[in-house]
C-alpha cells in the first residue's frame, strides 16, 4: 500500500475493529502513523461514531429505579424545611410545637391515612393480575381491588376497566399491560401514574384536581380533566389521541402539547412530530414535517398516519349513528413491526361511557 | 459554541434551560435530564464492578445529589462530565466501606476514559440516534443488526439475515456508515 494513497472507510473500519489480516493490519498502520491527515482525521470520525453506537447500548436502570429518581423532585420542600432550621429553637416555634403536639395526642385516635387501591370493573375474556412484582398472575374478575404496584395485562380477548378513587377511569383495551405505580391523594390533589408497557388504554379524568401520568417506554404523558387514548406501539412509540382537554407529552427529545382532536406521536428518540388532527391520522393521510422529509426510506416515515386510537369508543355497541368514524388500517410499519396498528381500535367494543353505562 | 453543549442542546432544549424550568418548579423538565442521562449514571455504576442491586442504590444516591445541587449545576460546563465524577465517587465509598486490600480497590478505580469523554460519548450516542432514525433502507436495518442490537450477531449471521453475500457485507458497511456520517452533519457533528 503506498503512503500516496488513502485509506478507504472500509479499511479504516476494518482497522479499527480489528478485522484486518497481520498484512493488511501492517500497511494500515504504517501509513496511520506516516502522519496522512486525510485518513487520520477520518480515523477519528469514525472511531467516534463507533464508540456511540456502542455507548447506545449501554444498559438503562429499571423503571421502578427510574420512577424513584423521578420523586427526587419533591425533595427541596423538605431541604427548604432544614435551611430554616434555625426557626425551630425560637420560642414562638417550640410554643406551637408543643400546641401541635397535645392537639396528636387528643386525635391520635383519628382513623390512619387511607390506603387507596383501584377496582377492576367491566372484565371480559382473559384479564391477569399480578399484586405484586414477586407474585404470579393470577385471573381477575369484575370488582377486584388493584393495590399500588399491581400490574394487570389483557389478553387477546380481554378487556376492562380500571377505575380509581377520584373518579378517573381507564379502559384497557386487548393485550394491553401496565402497572399502577402512584396513587396518592396529598391536600384534595390526587397523582396517579400508571406504567403502561404495551397496548392501548382510554382514560377520562374529569377531575381538575387530578394529575394523571402515563409512563411508557418512550417517555410520558401528563393530563388533568381529559379524555385520551394511548397506544404503545410495538417499536415503542407513544400515540396519544385526544377527545377532550389537552395532554402534556414528553420524551427525552421534546415535549408536545396534544390538544382536543389531535393525534401526537412520541418516539424516545427523536424530536416529536407535530400533533396532527385524528381525523387525518385515522384516515391514515401521510404527513411530513421537515426532519422526516429525508428519511423517506427509513425509520421515520413510519412514525406518521397511525390509526386514531379510540375515535368511537365510548359510543354504544348499536349506535351506528356514531360508527362513521371508524379508523383506516395504519400506514405504520416499522422496521420491528410491519402489521401493529388493528383496522379499529381494541377499545372500541362494549367499554363503559364515563358514567357507567354502556 | 462548544461542541458538548451544542451535541447537547439538541435537538431543542439546551441542558440549562431545563435546569432553570426544573428550578422553577417543572417537574416534568426533571424527567427530561433524567431521562437524558441516566443511562451514563448507570453504566459509569456499573463499569466501577460494584454488585447488581447496589448500582440501583448508587443511581439513586447520585439522583438526589444531583438534584440538591441543580442551581451550581445550572453553569457548570459539562453537566454529564461531573455526572461521571460524582458517579465514581459513590461507588468508592461503597468500595471503601467493604475493607477490601488496596490492590482490588486499585483495581476497581482504575478508569481508562476520563468523564469529560464518557459524557461525550454519551452525548454522542445521543446525537448519533437521531442521524440514525433518518437512515433509509437498507442501511437502517444493516446497522441497526450490526451495532445497535443488543445481542451482537457474527457477519455471516447479518449477511444471512440481510440476504446478501458475506464478502460484500464489508464495504457495504461502510457505505451505510459514510451515509450516516452525512446525515449527521446536520446535527453539527
Amino acid at each position: 500500500m503506498s503512503n500516496n494513497i488513502h485509506l478507504s472507510t472500509e479499511q479504516l473500519l476494518d482497522f479499527l475493529e480489528n478485522r484486518l489480516d497481520p498484512a493488511t493490519l501492517e500497511k494500515v498502520s504504517e501509513h496511520l502513523s506516516s502522519g496522512c491527515p486525510d485518513c487520520a482525521n477520518n480515523s477519528a470520525t469514525l472511531r467516534r461514531l463507533l464508540q456511540a453506537m456502542e455507548a447506545s447500548a449501554w444498559p438503562a436502570p429499571s423503571a421502578q429505579a427510574h420512577h424513584q429518581a423521578v420523586e427526587v423532585f419533591h425533595l427541596p420542600f423538605l431541604q427548604k424545611f432544614w435551611e430554616r432550621r434555625t426557626i425551630i429553637f425560637h420560642p414562638v416555634f417550640i410554643g406551637l410545637a408543643l400546641i401541635a403536639l397535645i392537639l396528636v395526642i387528643l386525635f391520635r385516635s383519628s382513623p390512619p391515612q387511607p390506603v387507596y387501591a383501584a377496582n377492576l370493573e367491566n372484565v371480559t375474556g382473559r384479564v391477569d393480575l399480578k399484586v405484586t412484582s414477586s407474585a404470579s398472575w393470577q385471573a381477575s374478575s369484575s370488582g377486584q381491588s388493584v393495590p399500588l404496584g399491581a400490574t394487570i395485562r389483557t389478553a387477546s380477548n380481554g378487556r376492562a376497566v380500571l377505575t380509581f378513587p377520584d373518579g378517573t377511569r381507564t379502559t384497557l383495551g386487548p393485550d394491553t399491560q401496565l402497572e399502577l405505580t402512584v396513587l396518592s391523594k396529598t391536600d384534595g390533589q390526587w397523582r396517579i401514574t400508571i406504567t403502561q408497557t404495551s397496548g392501548e388504554t382510554e382514560v377520562v379524568s374529569t377531575l381538575k384536581n387530578t394529575l394523571f401520568r402515563i409512563q411508557t417506554a418512550a417517555g410520558f404523558t401528563e393530563a388533568r380533566e381529559a379524555d385520551f387514548s394511548l397506544r404503545v406501539e410495538e417499536n415503542g412509540t407513544m400515540v396519544v389521541s385526544v377527545k377532550e382537554g389537552s395532554v402534556n407529552a414528553n420524551s427525552p427529545a421534546g415535549s408536545l402539547l396534544i390538544s382536543s382532536g389531535e393525534t401526537g406521536l412520541l418516539h424516545k428518540n427523536s424530536a416529536p412530530t407535530t400533533p396532527i388532527p385524528s381525523s387525518i391520522s385515522a384516515s391514515a393521510t401521510p404527513t411530513s414535517t421537515p426532519s422526516e422529509t429525508s428519511a423517506s426510506e427509513g425509520d421515520a416515515q413510519n412514525n406518521q398516519a397511525t390509526v386514531s386510537p379510540s375515535q368511537e369508543e365510548t359510543h354504544e355497541p348499536n349506535d351506528t349513528s356514531n360508527n362513521t368514524s371508524n379508523s383506516t388500517p395504519s400506514a405504520s410499519n416499522t422496521i420491528e413491526s410491519n402489521q401493529q396498528s388493528p383496522t379499529t381500535s381494541p377499545l372500541s367494543e362494549g367499554t363503559q361511557q364515563p358514567d357507567g353505562t354502556n | 459554541m462548544d461542541n458538548q453543549v451544542r451535541g447537547w442542546a439538541t435537538p431543542n432544549i439546551t441542558d440549562e434551560t431545563l435546569i432553570s424550568q426544573c428550578l422553577a418548579g417543572h417537574q416534568q423538565t426533571w424527567e427530561i435530564l433524567l431521562l437524558r442521562y441516566e443511562k451514563l449514571i448507570y453504566y459509569t455504576a456499573l463499569r466501577t464492578g460494584i454488585d447488581a442491586v447496589e448500582v440501583d442504590d448508587v443511581f439513586q444516591n447520585v439522583c438526589t445529589i444531583w438534584f440538591k445541587e441543580l442551581k451550581r449545576l445550572r453553569d457548570v460546563r459539562s453537566l454529564g462530565a461531573w455526572l461521571v465524577t460524582t458517579t465514581r465517587r459513590e461507588c468508592w465509598a461503597r468500595w471503601r466501606r467493604k475493607n477490601i486490600g488496596e490492590e482490588e480497590l486499585n483495581d476497581h478505580l482504575a478508569f481508562d476514559e476520563s468523564p469529560e469523554k464518557l459524557a461525550a460519548q454519551a452525548e454522542d450516542a445521543y446525537i448519533v440516534q437521531l442521524a440514525f432514525r433518518q437512515l433509509g433502507e437498507p442501511c437502517h436495518r444493516l446497522l441497526k443488526l450490526l451495532y445497535f442490537d443488543p445481542d451482537p450477531r457474527s457477519y455471516a449471521e447479518v449477511a444471512r439475515e440481510m440476504d446478501i453475500p458475506v464478502n460484500s457485507l464489508g464495504p457495504t458497511r461502510a457505505r451505510c456508515l459514510e451515509k450516516l456520517k452525512s446525515i449527521l452533519k446536520k446535527f453539527d457533528w
